[in-house]
């Protein structure tokens, strides 16, 4: 029979092995070296197995508290083999994944931000039921001017400073002829938008563009009037901008709509406070619009005593310069990568 | 136009602080530009009564004065010469302002001054400054504030003026849009004149030649006029508007312009040859110098004004040199004509020359304002420059132009605008513009003034009323009943689509500049006529471009030169070339370019490769196969902006476009650091062959077999040639063929390639074993050694 332990001197003993065990533990490099410790360790004919047979040397009424310890120490030794074997099993077989680092690159490509307005004016303009015309940008005089109401030496052609290939032929200076070919080829009822580039004589500036892009709007049935118009004008503005946009109309002049006018949306900055984008005055000027001056009807044999209509201007790149706060026209035709990739 | 509101006063009775009539004006169709408020030169000035003058015990030219502002006396220095006991004077006190000077109780020379007493220069009254200006006992009262203070301080609008509101280049004519906005009437004031006894048929006598041009003209003559700066308060009206006095005549005539829109002229009625007046047309080639000392040649379309002998004045536009009102002009003939709107626009333009005379003419003046305004600058004339206006006028007008007759019906009214406009406000808007309701009801009829030529129809009454009844009346109507169509638009759709295809493949889309140099269109397209521009801004944009492939090697450059190596581009591209039947033909192109490589940035997985032609012809590739583009095959090109790695794209045998590598002088040309691809596809063509419909087909039931094979043949042997020798050998058995591999080099010889197949084998109706397949295998294989004389790589 061998001698009586004391729990006392069990636990010390038990303290010492699990500083043994820790500290060869720290100084394995590989699997097969861990499993040398297991084997010492935890294995059949290892420490622990060795200790739980001395249990029995322990005076009974201390032998619960020291199998207590014991206990912890197999599940310590244990546990800690199992997580040791997990991280050098990890570290040789398969990496962890960083998923940090950056994906493959790709080209992302981009619409234009004139494409993008364009887009959204065609989407609220198509569901209010208008359809898509377009025309040529080389125009005849007449389509241009005189169809439209103005003869040769009105001095409404002030107003558009024109490029001219010839005598007749001029690059349009509004998207407004599309209207007239429109109705020529064409029975009312008539609703449609034509969106196109323009030119005109102006020297480039921040708000000038020799060509720039517009969209025409017409729309001619029976007992189509003002109030129509100004409904359409406000449900765009609501589309583009939102639905607190206001909209006011001001008398204007254009030879081919009468009664004329200009349209103001409030300000997009300080939403009608009044603010230096819009000069105080909390509206911004965006074009033009009014009632289809029976005369042009007259060019195109539709009977003013029947029908009525209304047409609107707007330019794409005023809405473009507004929607993303631009301050430059030109940087629309400079496709600078670094403008481009913002939109 | 500049509208002083001092001035509009005189017309008009109204209470309206600037800003808000600025804003009514606005909102009637006269769009204020620029308010610009116009401050007196000086502050704090009131009149002093001299009580007394003494020398100035330290300085000789000074004086000390005591000076009687009513509320006090004051202790003045001064140095004017003319300062002397019991006059009135101007007398800045301190705390007020003249000029950049700040008026302070100052000692000068030891002598306290509590004011300062001014010139008419220091005033900024005139360039007097010889000495102090002296006031006129009977007009003022000392202590008062000095009156031309309050006259000094005014506002002046900028308005736009739209061309159709010929009336409105006038403070009448704006004076009567806002009497109608405040319900206000008119003052007119009164053109009466006092004439003497001579007629003024023996002096003058007018002959138009050409009635068309010179519907009216108009004359009067004013004897012994002594030509003199004018009045204080005349120089004062035109300053505000922004004209430059000349003497009391000249600016009598101005100021009439200004008020009544109606431009006048007097000449010296002594140059004025045989007194005689001729309107004719120029003769081809006449040369005549007019006031502004320029040498015009004219042609048979400018309208002259001549005496016995030669032209004296260009209709409409501008008086001549020899016969303008200088310092020695005794009497004076006033022109007041209409002359036709065209032929005036017409020689304005072709002499480029813009007054405020061809301004209005241009734009139409009124037929029968002529006798007022004459009358109305002789009697000024011969108030404020002592003439004596001879009895009568010459007024040659054979054919009166009448006020035309306009009917508005209610019903119309509310046709057009929506809303209904009780018959009372429109005859009120419409009575107060001086449109003259004839009838009241049913319709209503007015008789419009020679005034507004821009009112001619119906309609144009439908906008007078509008405009001052206000848009903001008329509600916005959002419920419609519309008819229900579709008009699709195959272009737009196509184009619309055709951007998401290359935005998805990776492609900033472009918007370019259509007007282009010379060098740009002759360097790509030298063989297509371009179209040229009549009026170009610059040689920089002379003409309209003709391909969309110099504007994309433009944003290659652009974009490499501001650092940016990696780029691919795309544009829906209008081009344009002569054409002689249609004049002009727009072609729409789809161009695009790329460079650099092909990761847009460096990747730490792979090494990144160089962009070239097989990953050119890969995005084209997807772009039409996502479009379903049949039939497509691609040829060797040699097209001139290519080098040899370039081909010719066909769909079922047309041509739809071509890429490849950029010229090596396309590149130099363009300075571009880097090598570079494009592509250039026809819009139309291609459009063409999308189908309309796609039907639908089984997708197979059975799985497929794989093969692979490799084959050595020469070089001079395309895959494409191999691939349909695949296919026509293999039957209806073979799916589909890749190639996954190209060899040169050991053990091959130099001329030898092996070319690796992955065979796809599918039928539809079973699944497929290998002794069915083997032998097509086979017969494959043998086919492809007969032809190209190739053989299995082993």
């Amino acid at each position: 029979m061998e001698s009586q332990v004391t729990e006392k001197s069990f636990v010390q003993r038990i303290q010492q092995i699990q500083n043994e065990f820790e500290s060869e533990l720290n100084q394995i490099k590989s699997l097969k070296d861990l499993e040398g410790v297991r084997i010492a360790y935890a294995g059949r004919k290892g420490v622990v197995s060795s200790l739980f047979k001395q249990l029995g040397n322990i005076p009974p009424e201390e032998r619960k508290a020291a199998g207590q310890s014991l206990n912890l120490l197999k599940q310590f030794v244990s546990q800690t083999i199992q997580s040791r074997e997990n991280s050098l099993s990890c570290r040789n077989v398969k990496q962890k994944i960083d998923i940090t680092l950056p994906g493959e690159p790709h080209y992302t490509g981009r619409l234009h931000p004139l494409t993008q307005v364009l887009r959204e004016i065609k989407l609220c303009f198509q569901n209010m039921g208008f359809s898509i015309a377009q025309g040529p940008e080389v125009e005849s005089e007449y389509y241009n001017f005189e169809a439209l109401n103005i003869p040769k030496g009105h001095p409404a052609r002030d107003m558009h400073d024109t490029i001219f290939v010839d005598d007749n032929l001029v690059l349009r200076t509004h998207t407004s002829p599309v209207q007239i070919r429109v109705m020529e080829n064409q029975s009312p009822p008539v609703r449609i938008i034509a969106p196109g580039r323009c030119y005109r004589r102006d020297t480039p500036d921040a708000s000038h563009s020799p060509f720039f892009h517009q969209v025409e709007g017409l729309c001619v049935d029976k007992n189509v009037n003002f109030a129509d118009l100004k409904g359409v004008i406000l449900t765009f503005a609501r589309h583009m901008f939102g639905s607190d946009m206001k909209i006011r109309f001001r008398p204007s002049f254009f030879p081919f709509t009468e009664p004329s006018a200009e349209y103001d949306f409030s300000c997009l900055i300080c939403r009608g406070r009044g603010c230096r984008v819009c000069k105080g005055t909390g509206w911004v000027e965006i074009s033009g619009a009014g009632m289809v001056n029976p005369v042009v009807f007259g060019y195109v044999g539709y009977d003013p005593e029947e029908y009525t209509g209304y047409a609107f201007g707007m330019g794409i790149e005023r809405i473009a310069m507004l929607l993303f706060e631009i301050p430059d026209i030109r940087l629309f035709f400079e496709n600078d990568m670094r403008f481009l990739n913002q939109f | 136009m500049k509208i002083s509101l001092n001035w509009l006063k005189s017309y008009i009775d109204f209470e309206c602080d600037p800003n808000s009539l600025a804003h009514k004006l606005t909102m009637v169709g006269l769009e204020v530009e620029e308010i610009q408020p116009i401050e007196p030169p000086f502050s704090n000035v009131v009149v002093g009564y001299v009580i007394s003058v003494k020398k100035h015990p330290n300085a000789d030219k000074l004086s000390v004065c005591q000076v009687d502002i009513g509320s006090e006396k004051l202790s003045v220095v001064c140095g004017a010469p003319n300062v002397r006991e019991g006059i009135l004077v101007p007398v800045v006190k301190t705390g007020g302002h003249v000029g950049e000077m700040n008026v302070k109780e100052v000692k000068i020379r030891g002598v306290v001054s509590r004011g300062m007493i001014c010139s008419e220069r220091e005033l900024g009254l005139s360039d007097n400054h010889k000495g102090i200006l002296i006031l006129d006992k009977n007009s003022q009262t000392p202590g008062k504030p000095f009156l031309e203070e309050m006259q000094k301080s005014d506002t002046v609008l900028q308005i736009d003026v739209t061309p159709n509101r010929p009336d409105c280049l006038s403070h009448i004519g704006i004076a009567r849009e806002v009497g109608t906005i405040f319900g206000k009437s008119l003052r007119i004031p009164s053109e009466h004149v006092e004439t003497t006894d001579i007629p003024i048929d023996s002096l003058a006598d007018v002959t138009i030649q050409d009635q068309d041009a010179c519907p009216r003209y108009t004359v009067r003559i004013v004897k012994d006029v002594q030509i003199a700066p004018s009045p204080d308060w005349l120089q004062s009206r035109l300053q505000s508007v922004g004209i430059r006095s000349i003497n009391n005549v000249v600016d009598i005539t101005n100021f009439v312009l200004m008020e009544t829109g109606h431009p006048l002229h007097a000449f010296d009625y002594d140059y004025i040859e045989q007194h005689k007046i001729i309107v004719r047309k120029a003769k081809k080639g006449e040369k005549f110098i007019t006031l502004d000392d320029t040498e015009r040649i004219l042609t048979v379309d400018d309208l002259l004004i001549c005496d016995g002998r030669r032209p004296v004045a260009l209709a409409g536009i501008m008086g001549g040199q020899n016969s303008e009102v200088s310092d020695t002009t005794k009497h004076i003939l006033l022109e007041s004509a209409y002359f036709d709107s065209m032929t005036i626009r017409k020689s304005a333009r072709r002499l480029v020359m813009s007054t405020e005379a061809s301004q209005r003419f241009e734009r139409g003046a009124d037929p029968n304002g002529t006798l007022y305004a004459i009358n109305r600058a002789a009697s000024l004339i011969a108030e404020f420059a002592n003439g004596k206006v001879v009895e009568g006028t010459i007024d040659v007008y054979p054919r009166p132009i009448k006020p035309l007759s306009i009917s508005l019906r209610s019903s119309y009214l509310k046709r057009v605008l929506g809303v209904e406009i009780p018959d009372d406000t429109v005859v009120t808007i419409l009575n107060d513009l001086g449109l003259e309701c004839k009838s009241i009801h049913h319709p209503i009829t007015v008789s419009v003034p020679t005034y507004r030529p821009d009112l001619q129809n119906e309609i144009d009454l439908v906008e007078e009323v509008v405009r001052h009844y206000g848009f903001e009346h008329i509600p916005a109507n959002t419920i419609n009943h519309i008819q229900l169509t579709t008009n699709r638009n195959e272009a737009q759709e196509n184009t619309e689509l055709i951007r998401d295809i290359f935005c998805g493949l990776g492609f900033a889309e472009v918007w370019n500049n259509t007007l282009v140099s010379e060098s740009h269109v002759k360097s790509l397209t030298p063989n297509i006529k371009p179209i040229s521009i009549q009026n170009p801004l610059s040689p920089e944009t002379q003409y309209l471009r003709t391909s969309g492939i110099a504007s994309i090697l433009d944003n290659l450059q652009w974009n490499l030169n501001r650092g940016e190596r990696n780029l691919r581009f795309f544009e829906i591209a209008q081009t344009f070339q002569y054409d002689t039947e249609k004049c002009g033909l727009e072609k729409w192109m789809i161009v695009g370019g790329l460079t650099g490589e092909c990761f847009p940035k460096p990747y730490w997985k792979n090494k990144s490769i160089t962009v070239d032609f097989y990953h050119l012809k890969g995005l084209l590739g997807s772009f039409l196969s996502r479009l379903q583009i049949p039939d497509i095959t691609f040829q060797t090109t040699n097209d001139h902006l290519f080098e040899d790695n370039s081909a010719a794209i066909y769909s079922k045998k047309k041509k739809i476009g071509i890429f490849g590598e950029f010229q090596k002088h396309l590149i130099e040309c363009w300075s571009l650091k880097q090598q570079a691809y494009g592509f250039q596809l026809d819009f139309e063509a291609l459009t063409e062959e999308i189908p309309k419909i796609t039907k639908y087909k089984d997708i197979p039931k059975y799985p497929a077999v794989k093969l692979d094979l490799a084959m050595i043949v020469d070089e001079c042997v395309s895959s494409e040639q191999m691939i349909d020798a695949i296919f026509k050998s293999g039957g209806k058995l073979v799916a589909q063929v890749d190639i996954f591999d190209v060899y040169r080099g050991k053990p091959l010889k130099e001329n030898e390639k092996s070319v690796a197949f992955a065979l796809t084998f599918i039928s539809k109706d079973r699944t497929l074993r290998e002794d069915e397949i083997n032998p097509v295998f086979d017969k494959i294989i043998q086919n492809l050694s007969n032809k190209f004389h190739a053989s299995l790589r082993s």
